[in-house]
This record gives structure tokens, sequence and C-alpha cells, in this order.
């Protein structure tokens, strides 16, 4: 059995040495989840998709521009989350684009484009999956969103600087869509003697390599754009109901 | 940049309809993910792959590269699925002893680990066989006729559109940033970076209210209706994909219970 | 059928930033002409434009189509739109479908047509433009050039009476910018109205029929291109140059190569044509004399 796990040790390194050394947000891939989980998901996310796609609906009849406005949106978040992000220990992630995203756009909306940027990156990228694009639409375009938006108009009311409120949406966005999918992975795969929560922590471990400092890096990005944003298209902000203060960085 | 996109447009399955490589591709992924089988998964795999390399006509190289996308997920997945800890002296994990925890793999977890992957790539090679031979506009003009939302189709439309506007966008502002030393610190990296993102998004609002008015000129109010390409359905195709995949599903039901290593 | 198709009677326009697009602006369009506007960046052509395709509404004065005040109704607008169509200067900001079949049945499927009357309308507007062979393509694969045809084709797909481009040939490479002013021509040969508006004062001395300059929301000049382009003290103050073929016709007869009565031509086939009779005519007696001379060697 020793020699059956050294086979497998090494067949690991192998993978590993051949991977691309790109940290994505955590999408999860296609084929992992069984059937009924990815069933469940889809069905979990469905109701969040059809709210988001009747306020859009209502929306568009008196501002038919709403479509294209939207349209533009989602093909913004997702070239966004193909960008790179610097890193220090040279290794590459992508932002997620969710905390920029929700601010600008609202978490309704951003449902709607979430699984529709999702379902772009599963074929276009092969970068999450379809039978997958439940789950992950619930991290990613709902929890993620939701957290990131409750954040930021948080602490907002609360009168913390805006500075401070978009790096927390953007960095706690990230994080919740990453515990999230921690906690899909544990329910699928819940360890033999530990149950979920002893995989929960598996998961959680062994991703925050990769998103820790992601959730980081995004935060800061999204500071610096937001920066320049209230600067140089305050108008757009207007436009899109968000207050325009300076941000401090 | 986008590679899948380009075999999609140009590869030998471009003419057929796109609701036969996409019931294809649906098919046989339910069978893979519902499969009890690990040998009827590698099945799957193998046609799959033989698939879209000898009909679908993708150069193996590419497709093996595309294989190795999910790589890190999946090891970092199946490796926290297969290890395991102990504090105590566990007999039924086989591994070492690392400060005074057994570190190892339980030969249940084991099989677990080893379907998970035959399943994901199985299920991979699913999904690959419909972003190779199928243009993204097919795929959604099918979904459209499956009844999903026209909002949805819609701005999947325009998103599909302007990724590809953006991208050049985004190519053209990074390179005259480069051009002029952007990108030499850590701290400049991210500043650049976030001026790239800030032009992006002016330009999307811009480009999303030039869009509007240029459809508002051709008549938009509110809703976009367009043609689809006419493409012939197949019988000898349907009855060939049908008898795969009844071969494939017979092979995962027959090979059932041979998992006991 | 001749008189003005369109009408733009004093019109004024500022938009909401402040900015005076359209100061007291007046022209006339007649029905199947081929008009040229000009004018530096900021002069209100665009602004122009999407007033008469009813997407702006001036803020005093009258735009009039076929004799009628324009209503900005949503039906007279769609009335309106159906038979103006503008071609815009950026067709990524035109094009919004990644299908070039998608995107030209957009404008004819707006129209209530059914789906048979729309696969007609695009198989005719793709071969007018010459496109059918990239109809399978992806527009983000197609070049400036043929993207600009697409765009051109969605427009045509609605077969309206009055075509307009926003600079046609802007960012294009010479011998791509010349056949889409042969398409430009072709269209205008249908009996469709065609108005463009360019920086390019050698395309709109050869090609129109009508030249508008244009000068901070006003019509600075009006007339035929050779009434334009001989009114040296107009074109200076617009900051205009001459078209080429204008200075070398001046060059040639101010020094006496050309007779003080040379009409001046209107494309460079033309003015070659001209050189070369007067070349003939001055070595006509030359000519003679050789000939004499070769029908007396044969003798």
């Amino acid at each position: 059995m020793s020699r059956k796990l050294l086979g497998a040790l090494g067949w690991f390194g192998l993978v590993a040495l051949l991977s691309p050394g790109q940290a994505y947000a955590m999408h999860i891939m296609e084929g992992f989840l069984p059937a009924p989980h990815a069933i469940l998901w889809a069905i979990v996310t469905l109701p969040f998709l059809v709210a988001g796609l009747r306020s859009i609906q209502n929306t568009v009849k008196e501002a038919p521009h709403l479509k294209m406005l939207l349209g533009l949106a989602g093909a913004f978040v997702f070239v966004l989350s193909a960008l790179k992000l610097p890193s220090v220990t040279g290794s590459c992630s992508h932002p997620t684009g969710v905390g920029l995203g929700t601010i600008l756009f609202r978490p309704a909306a951003m449902s709607v484009l979430g699984i529709i940027v999702l379902f772009f990156q599963a074929v276009l990228l092969a970068h999450g999956g379809l039978t997958t694009l439940g789950a992950n639409t619930f991290s990613m375009a709902v929890v993620g969103p939701f957290v990131s938006y409750g954040l930021y108009k948080g602490s907002c009311r609360l009168g913390a600087p805006l500075a401070v409120a978009v790096f927390l949406a953007a960095a706690l966005g990230d994080l919740a869509t990453y515990v999230t999918t921690s906690a899909q992975l544990a329910l699928a795969f819940p360890a033999q003697t530990g149950g979920f929560w002893e995989s929960f922590v598996k998961f959680n471990a062994i991703f925050a390599v990769t998103q820790v400092p992601l959730a980081i890096g995004e935060g800061l990005l999204t500071v610096v754009v937001f920066n320049l944003l209230s600067v140089y298209s305050r108008g757009e902000l207007r436009d899109l109901s968000i207050p325009v203060r300076e941000v401090r960085a | 940049m986008i590679h899948i996109d380009q075999y999609a447009y140009a590869n030998r399955l471009r003419a057929v309809h796109p609701g036969e490589k996409l019931a294809f591709a649906a098919i046989t992924a339910g069978i893979c993910l519902a499969s009890p089988s690990l040998i009827g998964q590698l099945a799957i795999l193998m046609t799959m792959a033989a698939a879209t390399v000898a009909i679908v006509g993708i150069p193996w190289r590419f497709y093996l590269k595309l294989m190795l996308v999910p790589a890190a997920f999946l090891l970092a997945g199946i490796v926290t699925v297969a290890v395991s800890f102990s504090s105590q002296p566990d007999p039924g994990l086989h591994g070492i002893d690392l400060w005074g925890f057994a570190v190892g793999i339980r030969d249940r977890d084991f099989v677990v680990a080893s379907s998970l992957v035959a399943r994901s790539l199985g299920t991979v090679s699913c999904l690959y066989f419909l972003s190779l031979s199928t243009p993204m506009v097919e795929i959604i003009g099918v979904l459209k006729r499956c009844r999903v939302p026209a909002v949805l189709v819609e701005l999947m439309t325009i998103i599909y559109r302007f990724i590809f506007v953006l991208m050049e966008t985004t190519r053209q502002i990074h390179t005259a940033q480069v051009s002029r030393l952007g990108y030499h610190s850590l701290s400049a990296s991210y500043r650049d970076l976030g001026q790239l993102t800030s032009c992006l998004f002016h330009r999307s609002m811009l480009k999303s209210q030039m869009l509007f008015v240029t459809l508002s000129s051709r008549c938009y109010s509110g809703e976009i209706r367009v043609l689809e390409p006419r493409r012939r359905l197949s019988l000898r195709r349907g009855l060939l994909i049908g008898g795969i995949d009844a071969v494939l599903l017979a092979v995962a039901l027959a090979t059932r219970g041979w998992q006991r290593w | 059928m001749v008189g003005p198709i369109l009408e733009v009677v004093d019109v004024h326009f500022a938009y909401p930033d402040g900015t005076q697009a359209l100061a007291g602006m007046s022209l006339t369009i007649e029905r199947g002409s081929k008009v040229v506007f000009l004018g530096p960046n900021g002069a209100g052509k665009t602004t122009l434009f999407l007033q008469l395709n009813g997407i702006l509404r001036p803020s005093q004065g009258v735009v009039r189509f076929d004799g009628n005040d324009l209503r900005y109704d949503r039906r007279s607008l769609m009335e309106l739109r159906k038979n103006v169509g503008i071609v815009f200067q950026d067709p990524d900001s035109q094009i919004f479908s990644a299908s070039v079949l998608q995107d030209i049945s957009f404008g004819p499927f707006n129209l209530g047509m059914s789906e048979e009357e729309v696969r007609g309308r695009v198989q005719g507007a793709l071969a007018a433009v010459g496109i059918e062979s990239i109809a399978d393509r992806p527009t983000h694969f197609l070049s400036l050039g043929q993207k600009k045809r697409v765009a051109i084709a969605g427009v045509l797909a609605m077969e309206p009476q009055v075509i307009i481009f926003d600079e046609p040939t802007s960012s294009l490479d010479p011998k791509t910018a010349k056949q889409l002013l042969i398409l430009l021509d072709d269209i205008s040969r249908d009996g469709k109205t065609v108005v463009i508006s360019t920086h390019d004062v050698d395309i709109a001395y050869s090609w129109a029929d009508r030249v508008y300059v244009l000068e901070s929301g006003r019509v600075a000049d009006a007339g035929t291109p050779q009434e334009i382009f001989l009114d040296e003290a107009m074109l200076e103050r617009v900051d205009l140059t001459q078209p080429w073929i204008v200075d070398v016709w001046r060059e040639l007869r101010d020094n006496g190569y050309l007779p003080p009565n040379a009409l001046l031509p209107r494309t460079k086939s033309a003015l070659l044509a001209l050189i070369r009779s007067r070349l003939c005519h001055s070595f006509r007696i030359t000519d003679l004399v050789s000939e004499r001379a070769a029908i007396n060697e044969r003798g």
C-alpha cells in the first residue's frame, strides 16, 4: 500500500509541475461535484437568478438603455477577471471582479451578470464548469455580492472611510466566496471520521494559500480603481447612483 | 487570447446542427456524472478525447494542454479529499507519522479520489467537445430555443460580443502603459492596473451609451430579435449519438462492481 | 422625384453639459443627391446626423422629412428611422452581435417583418456590400473594413431612403477606402440619398453633388464642389485645404499651360485627359511634320 501511496504522490508531483501556475478565483471544476449536489446547487441558485432577471426586466421597460449598460458591464467584469493581479510571490492570480462589480452594478444585477460570466469562463476559458455552474454561481454571484454589498453599505453607514468600505467589500467578498466554495466541497466530500467540519477545515486550509493573497490583492486594486473612478468618472458613478466622495487610500 | 473560441469557428463539425453537439455533450456528461463505475468514466474520457481530436479536428497537443487547465484545482481537490490526519495511531491510515499526527490515505478515500479524477476529467472532456466544436453564438441560439428568458439571451449576445471589443481595448491600454515603463515595480503595478481598470470602466460605459444610440437609430425599442443560422438536423448523426451513448451507458452499468481494489 | 427629402430649419441644440453643438443650422438635402459635410471636429456633424434620425431633438427650430415636421412620438420615430439610416464611425459601437447574420437581421426585425422576409433582406444586404463569403465568421475576427461593411449592411437591410455615413473612410487603408467609396456610389445609383461626413477634401471634391461646410454649429458655406473649393478665402477661414486636383489645375492655368477658360475637372482621370489634350495640341505641328516625313519615306 505504501508503494501505491508513493506512486500517487509521484503522480501529484508530476501534475503540479505540469499545471500552469495560475490561480483563478476558486471555481469548482467541471464534473467535480456529484450529480445530486450539482442539481441541488442549481435549484438553490435559481430563485436569485429569477429575482435578478425580474428586477432587470422591470427596469428595462422604463430605461431601454439598461440592456446595453448591463451588457457592457458583464463584458467588463469578464475582462476584469482575466486581468493578472500583481503579486509578490511571482505566482499569477486573477481578480474575481465581484467587489467592484457589486458596488458599481448592485447585487441583483450581479447575480445575472455573474452566471453569464461564469458560463463564458467555463466554455471559453475552460475555467469552472457547466455541471458546477449552479454551485459556482451561488458562491460567486450570490453569496460574494451580498456579502460585498452588505459590508460596503454597512461600513459606509457606520461612517468608515470609503477606502476602508471598498477594501472590506472587495476582500471579504472574495473570502466569503471561497469559504462558501469550501463548504460546498465539504458537503459533497465529508471526511470519513470528522465529517463535514473536518473536510471544511481541510478545504479552507488548502485553498487559503491562493485565495487569501488574492483577496488582499483584489481589495487593494479595488481601492485604487475606486479612487480613480471618483476623480475621473464622476458622471458615470452618479448615473449608477454611487455617492461620489474622494477616497484616501 | 481565447483559442477555444477560434477552434469553435474553424473545425470539421462547424456545419453540424448545434443542438446535436450540445445533446451529445450533455447526455454523455450526464452518464459520466451519474456513472457508478470508474471504467465507465474512463471510457467516456477516451471516447470524447478521441472524438474531439479525430472528428472535430483539434490538434492533440492543444487538447492535452487544455486538459491541464483544471489540473491545479483537481490536484488540490483530490489531495484534500484523499489525505486525512489523525491524532491517534490509526491502522486504516496508510501513510507517515508527522509530529505525532498520522498523515495518510484511507482505502475508501483513495477510491473516492480516484473515481473523482476519472469523473471530473470525463465530464471535462464532454465540455471540451462542446466548446471546441460549437460557436458561442450557436450555443446561445440553442438556449433560446430551450426557452431561456429573452433578457438573459440578449445579455449573453451583447456580453459575448463586447468581451472581444474590451479585450482589444485592454490590450491597447496595456501596451501604451508598458511602452512608458508601466508595471516596473509592485506599487507601480497596482497603480497602473488600477488606471487600466478605471479607464476600461470609463470606456465600457461610453460604449454602452453609444451602442444605445446606434441601436436606437436602427429602431430598437426594448427588444432584440435576431435570425438564427439554419442548420439541418440529421437522423443518421442522431442515431450515432444515441448508439455511442447507449454503449457508454452499458459499459458504465456492466463495470459497476469492479472497484474492489 | 426631385425636391428636398430632409430640411433643417434654424436648429439649435445644446448637450446637457452645456456644449452648444448646433447654433441656428439650416440646410436642405435633395432627394437622390450625394451630399458631403466638411468641418473640423466639434463643428456639429455628428450632432446634426443624430437630429436627422430623431435621436436628438432640437431645442429650437425644426427638422423636416419629406416635407413634414418631425414628431417625436414612438411611431413617428420608427417611421423616420426606417427611412433615414445612419452608419456610425466606429463599427464596434454599432455591431452588437458576434454573428454577422444576427446583426444585420436586427433592423428588419424591428420593422416588424416575418422571419422569411428578414432572411431575404439579410441576403440582399450581404450581396449589396459584397460580404457573403464572411457571413459565417464572427465579427471579432473581421478587419475594420469588413466590420464597416457589416455595419452598412445592417442599415441597408432596412432599405432606408436616406443613408448617412459618419466618416466612412476614417482609419481605413487607401485601398479599402477606395472600395468603400465605390460601394457608396453603388448605393447612390440605387436611387438612395447618400450623406457622408469626412475630413478628406479630395473625397468631398470628387464624390459630392453638394458640399456643406460646417463651423461651430452653423453652415459656413454650401454649394457645388467647384463653388466651394474655388472660394479660397472661405477655405482658409475654416482651416480647410484645397483638393489636389484644384491645386494642380489652378497652377497649370495660372502659368499658361491651360487656357484661362479651361473647365475645372472633377476627377483625376478628367484632369489627366485635359492635360493630355493640351499636350496633343501643342505638339500637333511636329506630329504633322513627322507624319509627312513617314509618308514621303514610304512613297
